[in-house]
């Protein structure tokens, strides 16, 4: 081997420089995007006051803004903004290593059964208002629902994981099946409470079917972010594991892989991640299926890169979404996942027709 | 060493493999030979702890295949699986690469991509390294799998001294790795396995071209049946008498004093439908 091959094999493949760029390039992007978002609203607040406020929040006095700005910035809009960041970043994340988990670019965190279980225990809680769950939200406060639909969450996963086992071992395409069996049931006994509701209670049922951001204080923060964090900083060590796996699951093994490791993983930081965006969020669809294949085109296939890319781009894409869902209609909002899902679906489509003709 | 003895598996009660044992030394490769359904690719899953034996003991390195975490066999074993689905558009480069993913922890070093540069050279497919991978055909596909499992088990002397022999033992394990290629890379993959055993590997390898076994072979088993029908040196194992009760055809193995080694050709049909003894070429039709 000579030194002009070794020369050129440095352009070759995988390249840290490129991942570099991206990943800079994503982070400013989402932070220009934050900044623009928490400025923009019924009350509009340019960037230079932006910038005044937080300042003066962190001790430097100054008088550049109004009152009313500095309390809409600091209670509403700001929690909010970041709650769209994590929640769309633990979606992208999520989405990422599902569909790398499943091998299939279709997978989505939704398909263990994470969304359909929250929702479901949620609209039962709305429809049935059982004592337990009132004496339940006496004892959290407004935090019984989001409670009980984490622990939908985590329930519906488990059976789907339990009936995913052929002798003893998880097997992804039985997991898949029996994914979409209790999303189908779990679907199914949603839409007969639904059907059951009053008018006021499909107001509330709405909202977990499509998902907002409304809900988004310091407080509800304060109990996500440790949890969001955890897949966050987790997943994207998982890289190298997940691009084994895309040869296969004996191949992988072959390469000093756990599978069975490996699919606990994803599965317990998945679920722990998208059940408390769900829980705190409502089910916000299509960014966890579209986003990574976004990044997939951009970066290619290699998940060291895909799974931050993801992150990123998922609380980049969420934050715009949140915005568009709060401004078109206002003072009113739109449900986010008529946001997400009307800007993702002529995405998607377009990424079907441009795969199909390569 | 890889020792096998006395191993049985069966599945849903129909035995597959009924009391093989081999022995494959480093320095030397193993051709598993048999007809379609013969017990080759369990034996080689047995062998590379895909599955386990019902009975029986696999060593490895004079260890039992328990001892061996996935994580240290991996360093010193290699395994080229027959069917290959790759999800996601990885490049070829990438693919190789990971072959040394056992060899690193985050990111590659500068010797672990001088290697895989060596083997997309070795295995002729440099010209393909920024390709996606499943937009290639299958024989290509299949030459970046060897060149693949070849980064994962070669030492970064190897690649800048030929005569370096490998102080650890390797062992590549191959389930039918020519199919799909063309003649000139048939041999080539064969010629790379066996410079490989000249570097201290050991190479078990499923065939199913008996002529390219009796060429390239150090050692033919041949199954038949799940049960061991003939080991040894590839022209005794693969005499007429033994194919003709391996496959069920007869064959003349021809001796020709301007060859290496005798070729075996198909001269009728099998002997359960008896017909004149003499060559008839549209039967390969």
């Amino acid at each position: 081997m000579n030194t002009i091959a070794w020369q050129q094999s440095r352009s070759l493949g995988f390249s840290y420089t490129k991942a570099g760029i991206i990943l800079t390039s994503l982070v400013l992007i989402l932070m220009a995007v934050g900044i623009w978002a928490v400025g923009v609203g019924a009350v509009s607040i340019s960037f230079k006051e932006v910038g005044c406020i937080l300042l003066n929040e962190l001790g430097w006095v100054n008088t550049h803004f109004s009152e009313q700005q500095a309390l809409i910035l600091t209670v509403i809009r700001l929690p909010r903004v970041l709650m769209g960041m994590l929640v769309g970043a633990v979606l992208g994340i999520t989405g990422a290593s599902m569909q790398g988990l499943f091998r299939n670019p279709l997978a989505d965190p939704g398909l263990i059964g994470i969304s359909s279980g929250a929702s479901l225990f949620a609209v039962g809680m709305i429809v049935l208002e059982l004592k337990v769950i009132q004496e339940l939200n006496g004892l959290a406060g407004l935090y019984g629902m989001s409670f009980v639909a984490f622990f939908g969450a985590c329930l519906t996963t488990i059976l789907v994981y339990q009936l995913s086992k052929v002798e003893g071992k998880a097997v992804v395409t039985t997991m898949l099946l029996a994914g979409i069996a209790v999303n189908a049931l779990s679907g199914a006994i949603t839409g007969l409470m639904t059907y059951m509701a009053n008018d006021a209670q499909l107001r509330t049922i709405q909202f977990w079917g499509l998902g907002s951001l409304g809900g988004a204080s310091w407080d509800a923060l304060k109990v996500a972010t440790p949890l969001c964090l955890v897949p966050l900083v987790f997943v994207p060590r998982l890289g190298k594991a997940l691009n084994a796996f895309a040869l296969g699951e004996s191949q992988a093994e072959h390469l000093g892989i756990n599978p069975v490791r490996l699919k606990n993983q994803v599965i317990v930081l998945t679920t722990l991640g998208v059940g408390v965006s769900v829980a705190l969020c409502g089910a916000i669809g299509f960014v966890g299926l579209i986003i990574p294949h976004i990044i997939r085109l951009l970066t290619g296939a290699d998940h060291r890169l895909v799974l931050p890319a993801s992150a990123l781009l998922g609380a980049i894409v969420l934050t715009l979404a949140d915005l568009v869902s709060r401004t078109i209609v206002a003072p009113a909002e739109l449900p986010i996942g008529i946001v997400t899902a009307m800007l993702g679906t002529p995405v998607f489509i377009w990424i079907l027709i441009k795969n199909r003709n390569q | 060493m890889i020792q096998a003895r006395n191993i049985h598996y069966s599945i849903k009660g129909k035995k597959l493999l009924k009391g093989v044992s081999l022995e494959a030394q480093t320095g030397e490769l193993l051709a598993i030979v048999g007809a379609n359904g013969a017990g080759k690719s369990t034996l080689l899953k047995v062998l590379s702890k895909e599955i386990l034996p019902e009975k029986g003991e696999i060593n490895i390195r004079q260890r039992s295949l328990d001892y061996w975490s996935r994580e240290s066999l991996a360093k010193f074993r290699a395994v080229l699986a027959q069917q290959n689905a790759l999800a996601f558009n990885f490049k070829v480069y990438d693919l190789v690469l990971m072959g040394r993913y056992p060899h690193f922890k985050g990111n590659p070093n500068k010797q672990d991509q001088e290697i895989v540069q060596y083997c997309l050279e070795k295995t002729g497919i440099t010209h393909l390294a920024e390709r996606i991978f499943i937009t290639l055909s299958g024989g290509e596909q299949q030459r970046v799998y060897l060149a693949k499992v070849m980064a994962q088990l070669l030492d970064y002397e190897a690649i800048w001294d030929e005569n370096h022999i490998s102080k650890t033992p390797k062992y590549l394990l191959l389930d039918e790795p020519i199919t799909g290629l063309d003649l000139f890379h048939q041999h080539n993959l064969l010629q790379i396995a066996k410079e490989l055993t000249q570097k201290g590997f050991c190479v078990i390898a499923i065939l199913h071209d008996l002529n390219l076994a009796l060429q390239y072979a150090d050692q033919v088993l041949l199954l038949k049946q799940g049960e061991v029908l003939g080991y040894g040196k590839p022209v005794e194992v693969l005499n007429p008498h033994n194919v003709l009760e391996a496959f069920n055809i007869s064959v003349n193995l021809i001796h020709q004093s301007d060859m290496a080694c005798p070729f075996i050709v198909h001269c009728h049909e099998p002997i359960l439908t008896p017909k004149p003894a003499i060559c008839q070429p549209q039967h390969f039709l």
